[in-house]
């Protein structure tokens, strides 16, 4: 077991570093000029000013040196800037210096990084519930009104644009009738409280949207363990149709189900940029989008590495949880 | 030099256990006593193409300690007929007529609660394929367990211990460390034996048991059919054993009820339905027996399909695969569906054929070329 998750964690080390390889690829090999963003659009920004700014943040040196600068800072961290100006220190794992704030990059990111985790966490724990709670219900009653409510909801719902489907919940529900307290992040240590009635719409819409996929997959899903034949030597066993149905043929539903989650989860880190946006919620994903705007490479490269790292560790957990669920797996 | 006669001999049901009237009796049932009974039972499934018809008029009773064993193709109704003794035919589904007497219980049409009570307690299915029959997820000490534990109240430890207890009875070696693996963990002969476990933690009066050898190896087959054997004279239940096998009939069963297309053709007791078989379908089914002595004799398999049960032929409904229906004047085959009565005197011996000499035809043409091919593969 342990030499399994040590094992994996090695090969979670080589694919975070496949991505920061991508990443800086991407980011630092176009056509970009992170000098002249850093410079702004102002008069005082002349070629020669452009230049000194080059030298300063290393961007004269070949792509190649950069990148073995930018790994070093990612290990061991490194120093930014040269004698002539102020040299600013990047401790690891340094993911680069942000242009615009002038701050570390994984400084920004890992500020940003518990309002996103509490936003997918808190929305993965209502749609699993929703697609759990609904899915077993449409299959038990299978054919009858209740499946095909169910069934009509969750085939409706994800036919609206997620971004106006938002837009007109913060509008109905968190500004005209004020049903639920209105978006806004506060850190957990700070107010726990806070911290959930502030995310608690959020997380209600956006698991409750997620949802629906999921309701039809767990429908499927039980509809066929209950034709498999230990449902029905559980069955002859006289014991109550509930029963065989939690114990029994959920039990077995639930492991490919949880796999779907493990690969959602990556999903739904990405699509926090939407949901953050709309509820103007501090996020990695309006950090992102906001970076974007600037033309701040460092911080977008940041996010996608951090992004890539985290979603690797949830990897990881999914798997081992799946080895929890199934005995057959063996973790070794 | 094999000849027909030594053929027959060797059809006879094996002798080796007890009698049945010297086999214990329980308190309550006796043996002997009638545990199960049968009356004009049918089985539907409406679908979208029409009325499956998958058991039409079945009738067959059951006494304790002994073994009925129902034969046919698959889709003949064995399957189904005993799935709806353990009321396990999703009533939104399936249309059930007729009545099951299980132990003075009528099943047809009973409630939830009465089925439940049931299953297990009184009744209990083992089913063909031991490794789809057991949760992959679950301990099987524990899923033996929980069967104790829905007609016992008594601890979940006593109910392990209970379950330890059969899975040592039906020979399964370390049987406390066993009952904590996961089925994965079993072969497939144990994983059976499991299922019996399973099958008997309640003592049930009657155990169904559905193709119980099919999945496994032939060495293992022998030994499974020993142990339902054992069990059967140490517990002093009923046995319905359905099977295509008809070595396996000839070894365990009491009595033979032989199914074509939701019907049964042929019924009557092992020796005299082995020797003596009257309908042409029993005749291929024993002439399609592979056998390790026959020699330079081939299978001779029964031709043609198992009928559309959505369709059913006219008449007799065996009549599209049958090779003697010439043999019946007036082509009575294709008209009228024959009724299932005993041929000359015997009364508790039914044949469904219009043939009027079914015997001497067996006699002549069909047990000279068996040819000692009635494979004994479990010895």
């Amino acid at each position: 077991m342990l030499i399994y998750i040590l094992r994996r964690l090695a090969l979670s080390v080589s694919v975070v570093f496949a991505a920061i390889v991508a990443t800086f690829a991407i980011f630092f090999l176009g056509p970009s000029d992170p000098a002249g963003a850093f410079c702004g659009q102002g008069q005082n920004c002349t070629p020669e000013r452009v230049a000194i700014i080059k030298k300063s943040l290393g961007l004269d040196e070949p792509k190649t040196t950069q990148f073995v600068h930018y790994i070093e800072g990612v290990v061991v961290g490194r120093d930014i800037g040269d004698s002539d100006s102020s040299v600013k220190h990047c401790p690891a794992p340094c993911l680069g210096w942000s242009y615009r704030s002038n701050r570390p990059v994984t400084d920004m990111v890992l500020e940003r990084f518990p309002v996103t985790l509490s936003l997918v966490v808190g929305g993965v724990a209502v749609y699993v519930t929703l697609a759990l709670l609904f899915g077993v219900l449409a299959a038990r009653f299978r054919g009858r009104l209740i499946d095909r409510v169910i069934v009509g909801v969750s085939q409706f719902v994800p036919a609206i644009p997620y971004y106006i489907a938002a837009l007109m919940f913060y509008l109905y529900f968190m500004v005209f009738y004020a049903i639920i307290p209105r978006s806004s992040y506060t850190s957990i240590t700070e107010s726990p409280w806070a911290w959930f009635t502030g995310l608690l719409g959020v997380w209600l819409f956006w698991g409750a949207f997620a949802s629906t996929g999921y309701i039809r997959y767990v429908r499927a899903s039980m509809i066929d363990t209950q034709g498999q034949d230990y449902v029905r030597t559980a069955r002859s066993k006289g014991i109550s149709e509930k029963r065989v149905m939690y114990r029994h043929a959920l039990r077995a539903a639930i492991a490919p189900f949880i796999t779907l989650v493990g690969i959602s989860i990556a999903f739904e880190l990405t699509g926090s940029i939407f949901t953050e946006r709309i509820f103007n919620i501090q996020g990695m994903g309006l950090l992102a989008l906001d970076s974007f705007n600037t033309g701040d490479l460092p911080v977008i490269a940041g996010v996608v590495v951090i992004t890539a790292t985290f979603v690797t560790i949830g990897n990881l957990i999914v798997d081992m949880l799946y080895g929890v669920v199934d005995p057959r797996v063996k973790l070794s | 030099m094999t000849t027909g006669s030594e053929t027959q001999d060797m059809l006879q049901p094996a002798q080796s256990g007890p009698n049945i009237a010297q086999r214990r009796g329980r308190e309550g049932k006796k043996v002997g006593e009638q545990i199960l009974k049968v009356t004009d039972l049918t089985v539907q499934f409406p679908t979208e193409d029409g009325l499956v018809q998958a058991v039409n008029g079945l009738n067959y009773d059951l006494q304790m300690g002994q073994t009925l064993a129902i034969v046919g193709e698959s889709g003949s109704g064995k399957s189904v007929s005993s799935m709806a003794v353990m009321g396990l035919h999703d009533t939104r589904r399936a249309r059930i007529g007729g009545s099951i007497m299980l132990d003075g219980q009528e099943i047809v049409g009973a409630s939830a609660q009465t089925i439940r009570r049931m299953r297990s307690a009184t009744a209990a299915m083992i089913f063909q394929d031991p490794q789809s029959s057991l949760h992959p997820f679950l301990r099987v000490g524990w899923q033996i367990a929980e069967a104790y534990r829905a007609h016992h109240k008594v601890s979940k430890s006593v109910a392990m211990k209970r379950s330890v207890e059969m899975l040592d009875r039906v020979g399964i070696p370390n049987p406390a460390r066993r009952a904590k693996q996961y089925p994965h963990e079993f072969s497939g002969g144990m994983r059976q034996r499991a299922m019996i476990a399973l099958g008997l933690v309640n003592d049930p009066k009657l155990l169904i048991a559905d193709e119980p050898t099919t999945a496994l190896d032939v060495t293992v087959q022998a030994q499974i059919l020993d142990l339902l054997n054992d069990l059967q004279d140490e517990f002093g239940s009923a046995i319905v054993l359905i099977t295509h096998d008809l070595a396996v009939v000839a070894e365990v069963a009491d009595e033979v009820l032989v199914m074509y297309a939701g019907r049964a053709v042929e019924h009557g007791t092992a020796t005299e339905v082995l020797a003596q078989p009257r309908h042409p379908y029993t005749w291929g089914l024993l002439s399609s027996v592979p056998s390790i002595s026959a020699t330079g004799s081939s299978l001779r398999p029964v031709r043609g399909l198992p009928p559309s049960l959505l369709n059913l032929p006219t008449g007799c409904s065996f009549h599209p695969r049958c090779d003697f229906m010439e043999r019946v004047p007036g082509g009575r085959c294709i008209k009228e569906l024959p009724e299932l009565i005993p041929p000359e005197s015997q009364s508790d011996r039914v044949t469904r054929c219009h043939l009027a000499e079914p015997a001497d035809i067996f006699r002549d043409e069909i047990a000279p070329s068996l040819d000692g091919s009635e494979g004994r593969s479990h010895e």
